[in-house]
């Protein structure tokens, strides 16, 4: 029970936390509010663990309990006083709980290979379980953890996930293999949860199942949630920010703005990666959400908004400013001697990416005279090609102006990435792109879909 | 904007069509690759029920006094090979909170942890440091009494 515990707690401070946010909204159902309250009250458990670092520098084990069974408590009994409970079944409860079995019945599969791997992969126990064995465990000495001696634990990186998993371990003496196989099994669930019902919500459609259900049993999907990385709390809270973008704009609702400015915060905790992705969303969300017609100190979505990030990036910009060393794995490589770029570089990264998203149809082809075996495809099952072809008969529905949002973030995301990878020198590029390309791609797939089905079917 | 509505409407129904028809495909084919994917791990299981990264190092764990932060891991070469990473990588988690220092030799504990056990043996000898346990893969952990940590 004492592994279980924070997951329940975190879910109901989460569920509790959205309920007040959100409780001029009407029609928002009940799991919608539950996959996307979890992942607000994991964040918001973790930065408690947070505050108790910087208050006592080190981790108080007793004041983290404590903090988090008050708001608890406080959050209870606010909503308690404006509760009501309309308890109804419905035909759309019974497909609702039909498609919750489904998800868990795909999710099986994971949970097996998940009870073998379980210390995750490599970034799981030379990152970030290693760091969330130093601040359980450190006492005081919790900061070795930025120590140059790590280098190979980038210490640059944000806190989140570590903090999660150490708050996954605040009922238990030892830090237990559990916990952060517990975290990522759950957070699977609640991205598909999210992405299920967030598109139920913003289409209507129970179809969103199917591209679920593809994404799921993809080989690289189910890795990557098993191994226990951070980009799986990417992948989620990049969900998250952007459908409560969509729902600000589609509801005008102040509240759901100020939900994905906090949402967009904690994204920027997740990795480095996830603080790009949130800055470049929130800088397009502005001009999304804006209203026609309206001065800009009158623009309600995006004062919300930033009222969120201002609470969202808040343990961002404290843990860059105060904690965060240097990133000692970088070499500009436009200024450096020893390890310029080159033009060799460059064409280096077009191989690399085309032999990402494109082996399968090369090894499809290369194929085709022997047995049907080879057509299993890899990594990303020909996806890529599929969305190729739909893009073409599609592409004025899916580039549509108030569908934009995401193809923007993409472009600027992408180009980004790709001139980091060719400015950064200090790794070989061929080993590099091959270790992370697939990891950076797993984690905008979600949200990739997302916004292909979204953009297809929402109501017109 | 009628007429452009017309247009685009068969184009975006086919584009739904084919979106849905191939992810149900590719889905198929995804099931195909994970039951093989699921059958190994069923055959991994029965020779070890789960990965275990920490059995070259657990019994370590407790052998430090309190206030240990710092201590040598030596590998007899620059790391450069990947399973020498992941063997340290292993033993930095196994240790953890306390900080394994890479090649350094100046601390009151060292593990030698070399790719041939007697290279360690060679090396132990000559910075006269006092062997204390030595584990079933040649992993071998030293005291330095000379140094103060």
């Amino acid at each position: 029970m004492s592994h279980y515990l924070p997951f329940i707690i975190s879910s109901l401070i989460g569920l509790l936390s959205l309920n007040l946010i959100l409780k001029k909204e009407t029609g928002v159902s009940f799991l919608l509010k539950l996959f996307l309250g979890a992942g607000l009250g994991f964040a918001l458990c973790a930065n408690i663990v947070f505050l108790s670092l910087m208050a006592f520098h080190r981790f108080n084990k007793p004041f983290v309990i404590t903090t988090n069974l008050l708001l608890l408590l406080i959050l209870t009994a606010i909503n308690l006083r404006t509760l009501r409970i309309k308890l109804s079944f419905e035909k759309k409860h019974l497909i609702d709980t039909g498609m919750i079995l489904t998800i868990g019945l795909l999710l099986i599969p994971v949970w097996q290979q998940a009870g073998y791997y379980i210390y995750g992969g490599w970034d799981a126990w030379s990152v970030w379980n290693l760091k969330a064995k130093f601040i359980f465990l450190g006492g005081h000495s919790w900061e070795r953890i930025f120590s140059p001696l790590l280098w190979r634990s980038s210490p640059h990186y944000p806190l989140l996930l570590p903090l999660m998993n150490v708050w996954g371990w605040a009922f238990l003496k030892e830090a237990s293999f559990l916990g952060p196989l517990l975290n990522s099994f759950i957070f699977t669930f609640l991205l598909s949860g999210l992405f299920f019902f967030g598109l139920k919500d913003l289409t209507k459609s129970n179809l969103g199942i199917i591209p679920l259900s593809f994404m799921l049993t993809l080989h690289i999907f189910q890795a990557s949630a098993y191994s226990q990385y951070c980009d799986l709390f990417m992948a989620y809270y990049l969900v998250a920010a952007y459908f409560t973008i969509l729902s600000a704009k589609k509801r005008n609702s102040a509240q759901f703005a100020l939900l994905s400015g906090i949402m967009l915060g904690i994204l920027s905790f997740t990795k480095n990666e996830g603080l790009i992705a949130a800055i470049f969303l929130l800088a397009l969300a502005m001009p999304f959400l804006r209203t026609n017609g309206k001065k800009l100190l009158e623009q309600s979505l995006i004062k919300s908004l930033f009222y969120g990030a201002a609470i969202g990036f808040t343990p961002t910009i404290i843990f860059s400013f105060i904690y965060a060393p240097k990133n000692i794995t970088f070499i500009n490589g436009l200024f450096s001697l020893t390890n310029p770029v080159s033009l060799t570089r460059i064409q280096n990264l077009v191989s690399l990416y085309s032999i990402e998203f494109f082996s399968p149809v090369v090894s499809l082809f290369r194929s085709l005279p022997s047995a049907a075996g080879n057509l299993i495809p890899g990594k990303w099952s020909l996806f890529w090609v599929v969305i190729i072809v739909v893009t073409l008969f599609g592409w004025k529905r899916l580039f549509r102006k108030d569908n934009l949002l995401y193809p923007s973030f993409l472009l600027l995301y992408g180009i980004f990435v790709t001139f980091y990878y060719f400015i950064n020198t200090y790794f070989e590029i061929g080993w590099w792109v091959s270790v992370t390309l697939y990891r950076i791609i797993f984690s905008i797939l979600p949200v990739f879909i997302f916004w292909f089905f979204y953009s297809l079917w929402k109501e017109d | 904007m009628q007429k452009e509505i017309k247009i685009n409407r068969p184009s975006v129904k086919f584009a739904k069509l084919s979106f849905l028809i191939s992810l149900i495909i590719l889905f198929g084919l995804n099931l195909i690759a994970l039951s093989a994917q699921l059958s190994t791990i069923k055959k991994i299981k029965k020779i070890s029920p789960a990965q275990d990264i920490e059995y070259k190092f657990a019994k370590l764990r407790n052998f430090f006094p309190a206030g240990t932060d710092y201590i040598g891991y030596y590998s007899c070469s620059n790391l450069k090979n990947p399973e020498e990473v992941k063997n340290m990588a292993h033993a930095q988690f196994s240790l953890a909170p306390i900080v394994l220092d890479e090649n350094n030799l100046g601390h009151k504990y060292i593990i030698f942890n070399c790719a041939k056990e007697s290279d360690s043996w060679e090396k132990i000898k000559e910075i006269k440091a006092i062997p204390v346990l030595r584990s079933e893969i040649g992993m071998i952990l030293v005291i330095r009494p000379d140094k103060k940590q």
